[in-house]
C-alpha cells in the first residue's frame, strides 16, 4: 500500500546519508557498531568442544581450534548452512521470527544486563547484542531492509560476524532478565539458544557445554556417572548422615512400584557444595516416610541441551518420562535446580508430553493437590517442602541454623521462567531465624544472574565470569555490610557450582547453601543422636558438646 | 604538621575527585558510563582512597583493595589499571602547589601497595580456578579416602 506521506526509499536514502546520525563518538565516531572489534584474550573465551566429543554426538566440523586463532576452520558452504539453518528456523519457531522483526530500540533492556552492568561492552546489551543476529536476518530474509541496506542496518554474514556471534551469544547466559523489562515481550534467552543451535552447525561451541550433553546423552546425566558409581556416591551420604545424625537413611533405586520418582542435578550427587543439599534431600524424605526412588539411568535433571539445541533438549529431558513409565510411579518429584525447571515447566509437556501415564501429583504425606503441575506432573521440591511445613508435617528446629546468617538468591529460571518466588523464601523462613533479603531490583522477578549459567562456568572464562556477577555479587555485599549476612542460599545447582567462586572474589567469607541442606539441619530426626554439627560437619552455635540444653 | 600540598589537595578535593573519577572510568573498557554500577562502585572508592592520600590516619588499604579487585578483572592491562595513583599526580601538579618529594613518596607508596593488592586478586582468581578444577574431584578423592 503507497504512502504519500513516506518518502521514497532513494529521498530516505540521501536524507540519511546527509544527516549521518552516529551514536559511536570517541575513537570509534563516524563508524558503524558492527566496526567495535571482537577481541579473545585469555579470560574472555570458553574452550571449544573436543573433536572426540563432537565424534560422539555426530555434530559438525570435529576438529581442534581456538577463538584465538586466525582461522576457525569453517566448514566449506558454511555460509550456506548458517542461511540455511537460520530459514529453518524462522519457519519452525514463531517466537524467532517474532523476536527479529519486533524490536523498537527502545532501549528498556540495555541496562538491565549483568553482562552489560559488569563489563560496560555495548554489545552485551540485550537489544545490540540481538541486532548482531537482526542484522543479518535483514540482509538475507526481508525484502525492503535489503533495498534500504544502510538505513536498516543490514549487514553481510561474513567470517567476522560468526565471531562476534561466538563472543556476545557466550556471554549471555539466557536469565531473561532484559525480557521482564521488555515492552514487546522479547525473549533474548530465545534468540540466544537460536544463534547457539546455528553455531553448532558449523562446529563453533563450547566444551563446557557440550561434554555434559555427550555425557547425558551416553549415561543420562552431564558428569559421565554411572549407575554403579551413581549409587555408590549416594550410599557414601547415606554413611555420612549416619554418622553426623545417627540415622540411617534408605534411599532405593530403579524400584519399580514406588510412588514418586525423585530427580536432581548430577551435581548434587556429585559435586561440592551440592552433595550436602543431597543429604537434606535424603533426611526429609525419610523424615516422612516417602515412598520415592532415584533412577540412575534419569540421573540428572538439568539438561545442558537447552544451550545446545532444540532436539538435543527434547532428548535429553526424555529419559525423565521414559523412566516414570518403566518404574511404574506415580508422579515425578524435581530437586534444587535452575535451566532443568525452565525446560520442566515450559518445554516437556509440548516436547515429551503428554504424560498421561502418570497421576495428578498428590503429596502422600498432606494431600495437597499440586494441580500448576497437572500438565508435567512433575513437582518442584520447594513446593513440596513448602506444602509440609504449612500442614505441620514436619519437626524443625530452626536454631540449628543460628550459625547462619542468611540471604536468599532467587535463581534466574525458576523465578522468571516459573514464578516462584514465595515458596523457597516460605521454607528459609522456617528452617532458620536469621534471613534478610537483597535490594528489591536484585531478586525475585528482576534478580541478578549468577553470571556463570548456560553453560559458561568453564575456569578459563573466570574473569568474565567474575564481571558478569559483578551485580549479584554487589547486592549480597550490601546484606553483609547492613546485616553482616555470611550465608547465600539458593536452589539452584549451577548456582551453588558457581557462586562459591563468585563469593570468594567479590565478597570472602559468605558461603553458599542450598535449601534443603538448611532443611536436613533442621530436620529433628526419629532415633537421632544429640545434633553438634551440620550437614558440613561446622559446629552448629549453642549445640556444642558439653550443651545439655537442647 | 599539614604540609603545603595536603592542604591544596584538601581543598581542591571535590574537583580533584570528579576529575579523577572521569579519568579512572574513561579507562575502563566499553566507554562504561559514569552511572553504571562499576563506576560508581569505583567513584566510591576512590573518594576514601583520596582522603587517605592526604590523611595517613586514614586506612588506605580497604579502598584500594575494592578498586584493585574490579581494576583486576577488567579487560586493561596491569600497567594501566596500576597508573590510577600517577594519574592523580598529573592532577595534583595542575594545581598551584608543586608536588614535591613528600607527595610523590605518598603516591608511590600507595601505587606499591596497590600492586600488592591487585596481585593478591590475580593469584585469588588462579586459586579459584585450580579449586574448581579441585572440586570436580572431591567426591572421587572422598571414596578413595574411605
Amino acid at each position: 500500500m503507497s504512502n504519500k506521506y513516506a518518502l521514497k526509499p532513494d529521498e530516505l536514502k540521501k536524507e540519511f546519508e546527509q544527516k549521518k546520525p552516529r551514536l559511536l563518538k570517541g575513537e570509534f565516531a563516524g563508524k558503524d557498531w558492527w566496526d567495535l572489534p571482537v577481541e579473545f584474550r585469555d579470560g574472555n573465551w570458553c574452550f571449544p568442544a573436543k573433536p572426540e566429543v563432537l565424534d560422539e554426538l555426530h555434530f559438525a566440523n570435529p576438529r581442534k581450534w581456538a577463538a584465538t586463532d586466525k582461522d576457525w576452520q569453517l566448514p566449506a558452504g558454511w555460509e550456506k548452512t548458517i542461511r540455511d539453518g537460520m530459514k529453518d528456523r524462522l519457519k519452525r519457531f514463531r517466537s524467532f521470527k517474532v523476536f527479529m522483526d519486533s524490536c523498537v530500540r527502545c532501549g528498556a533492556c540495555a541496562d538491565k544486563c549483568h553482562f552489560f552492568l559488569g563489563t560496560g561492552d555495548p554489545k552485551n546489551m540485550p537489544v545490540l547484542r540481538a541486532e548482531l543476529v537482526r542484522s543479518v536476518y535483514r540482509n538475507d530474509f526481508t525484502g525492503l531492509a535489503k533495498i534500504l541496506k544502510d538505513f536498516s542496518g543490514s549487514r553481510t554474514l561474513t567470517q567476522d560476524v560468526i565471531k562476534e556471534w561466538h563472543m556476545y551469544f557466550h556471554q549471555c547466559t539466557e536469565c531473561r532478565r532484559c525480557s521482564v523489562f521488555c515492552p514487546m515481550g522479547i525473549d533474548t534467552a530465545e534468540i540466544t539458544m537460536m544463534v547457539r543451535e546455528l553455531l553448532n552447525l558449523i562446529g563453533v561451541n563450547n566444551n563446557w557445554i557440550l561434554a555434559p550433553v555427550a555425557n547425558c546423552n551416553r549415561t543420562g546425566n552431564h558428569l559421565g556417572i554411572e549407575p554403579h558409581t551413581f549409587e555408590q556416591n549416594i550410599m557414601s551420604m547415606v554413611d555420612d548422615i549416619e554418622d553426623l545424625t545417627g540415622v540411617r537413611v534408605n534411599p532405593t533405586f530403579n524400584r519399580k512400584g514406588a510412588e514418586i520418582l525423585f530427580i536432581t542435578p548430577s551435581g548434587d550427587v556429585f559435586g561440592d557444595p551440592g552433595v550436602y543439599t543431597m543429604m537434606g534431600y535424603l533426611l526429609l524424605f525419610h523424615h516422612i516416610g516417602l515412598d520415592y526412588t532415584i533412577s540412575t539411568y534419569a540421573s540428572e535433571g538439568g539438561n545442558f541441551g537447552m544451550f545446545t539445541s532444540n532436539e538435543m533438549m527434547k532428548k535429553i529431558n526424555a529419559k525423565m518420562y521414559h523412566e516414570a513409565k518403566r518404574l511404574g510411579v506415580k508422579w515425578i518429584l524435581g530437586g534444587e535446580c535452575g535451566h532443568m525447571w525452565r525446560v520442566v515447566h515450559q518445554y516437556m509437556n509440548t516436547m515429551n508430553g503428554p504424560a498421561d501415564f502418570l497421576k495428578e501429583p498428590v503429596s502422600p504425606i498432606t494431600g495437597t493437590k499440586f494441580t500448576n503441575a497437572k500438565a508435567t506432573k512433575m513437582v518442584h521440591i520447594a513446593e513440596f517442602t513448602a506444602d509440609l511445613i504449612k500442614h505441620g508435617k514436619l519437626k524443625l528446629d530452626p536454631k540449628r541454623n543460628d550459625h547462619l546468617r542468611t540471604t536468599f538468591h532467587d535463581s534466574c529460571n525458576v523465578a522468571r521462567g516459573m514464578g516462584m518466588f514465595e515458596e523457597p523464601r516460605y521454607v528459609l523462613n522456617k528452617v532458620c531465624n536469621v534471613f534478610h533479603e537483597m535490594p528489591e531490583n536484585t531478586i525475585r522477578e528482576q534478580t541478578f544472574c549468577c553470571g556463570s549459567g548456560s553453560g559458561l562456568n568453564a575456569e578459563e572464562f573466570m574473569d568474565t565470569r567474575m564481571r558478569g556477577g559483578f551485580p549479584r555479587a554487589s547486592a549480597v555485599a550490601h546484606v553483609r555490610e547492613k546485616h553482616k549476612v555470611d550465608s547465600l542460599v539458593t536452589i539452584c545447582a549451577i548456582d551453588r557450582a558457581s557462586l562459591p567462586a563468585l563469593m570468594r572474589y567479590w565478597n570472602p567469607g559468605v558461603t553458599v547453601y542450598g535449601l534443603h541442606e538448611l532443611v536436613g539441619n533442621a530436620l529433628i530426626m526419629d532415633g537421632e543422636k544429640k545434633r553438634t554439627e551440620d550437614l558440613r560437619e561446622n559446629p552448629m552455635a549453642g549445640f556444642e558438646e558439653d550443651d545439655d540444653d537442647e | 604538621m599539614t604540609r603545603a600540598w595536603e592542604q591544596i589537595v584538601k581543598e581542591n578535593r571535590n574537583v580533584l575527585l570528579e576529575r579523577w573519577t572521569s579519568s579512572v572510568v574513561a579507562m575502563l573498557p566499553g566507554g562504561m558510563s559514569h552511572g553504571s554500577l562499576v563506576a560508581a562502585a569505583i567513584a566510591e572508592e576512590l573518594g576514601v582512597l583520596l582522603d587517605a592520600v592526604t590523611d595517613r590516619s586514614m586506612q588506605a588499604a580497604e579502598p584500594i583493595m575494592r578498586i584493585t579487585r574490579i581494576l583486576a578483572v577488567q579487560d586493561i592491562p596491569p600497567s594501566k589499571s596500576l597508573s590510577i595513583l600517577f594519574m592523580l599526580k598529573g592532577m595534583i601538579e595542575e594545581l598551584p602547589v608543586e608536588c614535591d618529594h613528600p607527595c610523590r613518596d605518598r603516591l608511590e607508596e600507595l601505587t606499591l601497595q596497590a600492586f600488592d593488592s591487585y596481585m593478591k586478586h590475580r593469584e585469588t582468581i588462579c586459586q579459584i580456578k585450580y579449586d574448581e578444577g579441585r572440586r570436580k574431584m572431591h567426591m572421587a578423592l572422598r571414596r578413595a579416602e574411605a
